[in-house]
């Protein structure tokens, strides 16, 4: 129970937090969620029309949901084994393993982007390589590519993967595993039969971090993609910043936010269903 | 066996692909271009890193702005904290998740709000708009990270010191806060970070002579094609492994206190 | 030739001494031969071995005589229940029961069958839909059983199974777990650090310290004659006293110690000589404690210090020459007041070792 003297203080303690993300992030997020439905002082979807209807939208729309498919595939791909090997080493190879992957999440975007920038460039690491093996003659186009964005992407959002997985495949008691192989299922069945399916929740976490994390990215399809292959994020920045179309802009900063905070509310369920 | 090496190839072959972006920046900072492996050694790209202007001046603005925001974000953080925590108020799941919130908002929206209706419409100038922005993502850490500590604190304690004589104001500031002080300090560590690495709230809210070093690197890139980026991307590296190793040896050492 | 044997297994982690140093067992078919010892001993460790969940330096197990060393878990047909139980928590306890059966691609119709025959066995057969999480500590812990069973394994191991389980479910379970394994027939190892289930349930018992085996016996020779110093204290003979051997005589011993001149018997294998350096061991409800003069035998004077009630039985701390000694008196048995008290105890109940 709690006591009305104690609200007074719950008030006062958490009240100019509470003020300071109201007025900061609340109330400007509500406005631009209005201004999108606004145009010349009536309500109307006029703005959202437009922009579905331009080609370079609906383009930018589909490229961004395909890239961040294709990265939550490839990181849940390559998550997998190697959490499972981490889940299952020393605890002394674990805090190394882990301290290695959470190195890159302490760096900024911009020098992990780079360093691709780097490898895929036209007299990059894999294209000299390739020349050098002669299989091909001609530098290939990496840069500014789909292709390049996931790459980065992947690079960028794999400790996210890895460590959802590492922590749901922890919680699996090591007996559990066992008794199945007791029982007559070989490892890869055991694996098939009850690893995987008491992770699958990690999985779907991971997942979909990784997947709202790709949707909103700025800085890789920033650098990788520059104004060639542009997402949602890059045509946001490229409207409000280069050509001042603020409509267009508040549009797909509307879109960015609906589609994120729906995959938030679906991950937050899931880890209260988890909890339980 | 023949399963478990599979696996193995596949692991060190992800980590060969989560760090060769990392050893080729460290490679290429000492080239004369940007080739890989480079033509010939030389210093000259972290000479000029650090005598241009423009990066000294961003760097100074990353720094201010991560120290002042996450000192905000701690003092507006840690009062929540204590109060979801310590007084477990009904509907405390609405105000975890009102704190929260900032992670649910993609950055680059807020960013891009905050310029639209607080610079433009607001007519805030935009460094203290700039520091407003990376508060405001600061702030879901600043309580998260505090309220894990406090979660592991035994609040008799606290009730001890009040029998004891002490208003709640001073058991706080003298029973509570030496307590959660490793926590505190790992959330100012984290904010900090995460306000130096920011780009999509700072891509907004910079103007002519305010403008953070993320941002500055990026803009240098568009025009540039040289490893310089790539001895500033070595500098801020060890930057930050400086600033997380220096945070794990005085949360190592203040165990011993 | 025995059923299951363990012939001198080592199993060591990395570069680590080992911790089990040249383990050998040898169970008859239908025997439940429990590992009992303190946590560390390396009891878990050797059962790990014997299931093949680790591969030992050296050594061999043998099954019938077949060499099994080398085959994998899964290819051994034991069945194990393990002190958390590890139920399979997203399955039914149904389908936890039938998991060994559809990997040995049983029929459907039979599975289903066994599964049922096997949950009336246990008394589970209402709680058949339910996950694991639904279930009560005991249940879990009946699943597990049937679980392991199920399969007809061709050797039952437990490993500590009902030390999760409150003190009355406890030995409600101990009962009808060593039913149920001399009703099938089933030979098992079971791991305990429990004096009382081992001594209850076992044919034979196999003591280990530090990786090693220090007595295997039938529980009341075991209880009777333990051969070394650790084995005496772990079979709860709780009072010790440092002595010197001063007469041999046959089978018995005089040991001069504290002043006094006591008569005991010999412990362990060696044979003990004038002169040695001993420690003699006895149990506290071994010892009968009165008011009355100086009796025949070995009589040692002593104060008492401290008296407490335990229910069925009253325990004393007394101090005497050799040191404090506690002793231990049913309920129904005389009570004494005085302060001044003798302490006697016959010649067989005290066992001396040659000090290591």
């Amino acid at each position: 129970m709690v006591a009305n003297s104690s609200w007074r203080r719950v008030l006062f303690l958490s009240g100019p937090g509470l003020a300071f993300l109201g007025l900061f992030l609340l109330a400007p997020i509500l406005m631009l969620f209005l201004a999108s439905f606004k145009a010349d002082g009536t309500w109307t979807f006029a703005a959202y029309l437009e922009a579905f209807g331009k080609s370079y939208f609906r383009t930018a729309l589909l490229r961004t949901l395909r890239i961040g498919l294709i990265v939550t595939l490839v990181t849940a791909l390559l998550g997998y084994p190697t959490a499972y090997l981490i889940s299952k080493a020393s605890p002394r190879r674990k805090a190394f393993f882990m301290s290695l992957s959470l190195f890159p999440l302490m760096t900024t975007a911009v020098v992990r982007t780079f360093g691709w920038f780097v490898i895929l460039g036209r007299h990059g690491v894999v294209n000299e390589l390739l020349m050098a093996m002669g299989l091909i003659s001609r530098p290939i186009q990496f840069l500014y590519t789909e292709g390049a964005i996931v790459v980065g992407l992947t690079h960028l959002f794999f400790p996210l993967m890895l460590l959802s997985l590492i922590s749901a495949l922890e919680n699996i008691p090591p007996e559990v595993e066992e008794a199945a192989q007791s029982l007559g299922a070989s490892p890869l069945r055991a694996f098939g039969r009850v690893v995987f399916p008491l992770s699958a929740d990690g999985l779907v976490v991971g997942g979909t971090l990784v997947f709202t994390g790709c949707i909103t990215a700025y800085t890789t399809p920033a650098i990788l993609g520059g104004t060639r292959v542009l997402t949602l994020a890059t045509l946001l920045q490229q409207r409000a910043m280069t050509l001042l179309d603020w409509e267009t802009a508040t549009v797909v900063a509307v879109v960015l936010l609906v589609v994120a905070s729906i995959l938030n509310l679906l991950l937050r369920r899931l880890r209260t269903r988890e909890a339980r | 066996m023949r399963r478990g090496r599979a696996l193995l190839v596949v692991a060190i072959l992800t980590y060969l692909f989560l760090l060769s972006p990392f050893v080729v920046i460290f490679v290429v900072s000492f080239g004369q271009t940007l080739a890989f492996p480079p033509s010939g050694l030389t210093i000259q790209w972290y000479e000029k890193a650090i005598s241009m202007r423009m990066f000294r001046d961003a760097f100074k603005v990353s720094l201010m702005v991560g120290l002042v925001a996450t000192l905000v974000a701690l003092l507006l953080g840690v009062p929540a904290a204590y109060a979801i925590v310590r007084y477990a108020p009904k509907g405390r799941q609405y105000m975890e998740f009102a704190f929260e919130s900032p992670i649910v908002v993609p950055a680059l929206v807020i960013g891009f709000a905050l310029l639209r209706f607080l610079v433009h419409v607001g007519d805030i100038p935009v460094l203290p708009a700039l520091l407003i922005g990376h508060t405001v993502i600061v702030i879901p850490y600043a309580v998260r990270v505090t309220a894990a500590s406090l979660r592991n604190f035994d609040f008799t304690v606290e009730e001890a010191a009040m029998s004891l004589g002490a208003p709640q104001w001073k058991a706080f500031l003298r029973v509570v806060l030496p307590n959660i002080r490793t926590g505190v300090l790992a959330a100012f560590i984290l904010g900090f970070t995460l306000s130096f690495n920011n780009v999509p709230i700072s891509l907004f809210l910079t103007g002519p002579g305010i403008t953070t070093l993320p941002i500055q690197m990026l803009s240098y890139m568009e025009y540039y094609y040289n490893p310089l980026i790539a001895a500033l991307s070595v500098l801020v590296i060890l930057f930050t492994v400086l600033v997380t190793q220096a945070a794990e040896r005085t949360l190592g050492l203040s165990k011993f206190m | 030739m025995s059923f299951l044997e363990t012939r001198g297994l080592v199993v060591g982690y990395g570069r680590a001494s080992p911790v089990l140093h040249g383990f050998t067992l040898s169970l008859d078919e239908g025997e439940l031969v429990s590992l009992l010892g303190p946590s560390g001993c390396g009891k878990t460790t050797a059962l790990r071995a014997i299931l093949g969940f680790i591969r030992p330096r050296e050594g061999r197990v043998l099954l019938k005589g077949d060499d099994i060393t080398n085959i994998p878990p899964y290819k051994r047909n034991f069945g194990v229940v393990y002190q958390s139980y590890a139920l399979f928590p997203h399955l039914t306890v149904a389908e936890n029961v039938a998991f060994g059966l559809r990997m040995r691609k049983v029929r459907k119709q039979e599975v289903a069958e066994r599964v049922n025959r096997w949950l009336g066995l246990v008394g589970l057969e209402d709680f058949a839909n339910r996950l694991p999480a639904q279930l009560s500590g005991g249940q879990r812990q009946r699943v597990a059983l049937a679980r392991a069973l199920a399969v007809e394994p061709a050797l039952l191991l437990l490993d500590e199974p009902l030390s999760n389980l409150d003190a009355k479910l406890r030995a409600t379970m101990r009962v009808e777990l060593r039913r149920i394994q001399k009703d099938l027939g089933i030979t098992a190892i079971y791991v305990t650090h429990d004096l009382v289930e081992a001594l209850s349930m076992s044919d034979r018992i196999a003591v280990l310290n530090e990786g090693r085996i220090q007595q295997i016996d039938t529980p009341p020779r075991l209880y009777r004659n333990p051969v070394n110093e650790f084995v005496a204290h772990f079979m709860g003979y709780d009072n010790s006293f440092p002595g010197r051997v001063a007469r041999v005589e046959g089978g018995g011993v005089e040991v001069m110690a504290g002043g006094l001149r006591l008569q005991a018997r010999m412990g362990g294998e060696g044979e003990l000589r004038v002169g040695d350096e001993v420690r003699v061991y006895f149990r506290p409800e071994r010892v009968e404690i009165s008011e009355g003069g100086p009796e025949a035998g070995n009589v040692i004077p002593g104060e008492v210090r401290f008296q407490s009630f335990q229910g069925h039985s009253l325990q004393y701390v007394v101090e005497t020459p050799l040191g404090e000694i506690t002793v231990v008196c049913s309920e129904g048995e005389a009570t004494v007041n005085a302060r001044s008290v003798n302490i006697r105890i016959d010649q067989n109940d005290l066992i001396a070792f040659r000090k290591e």
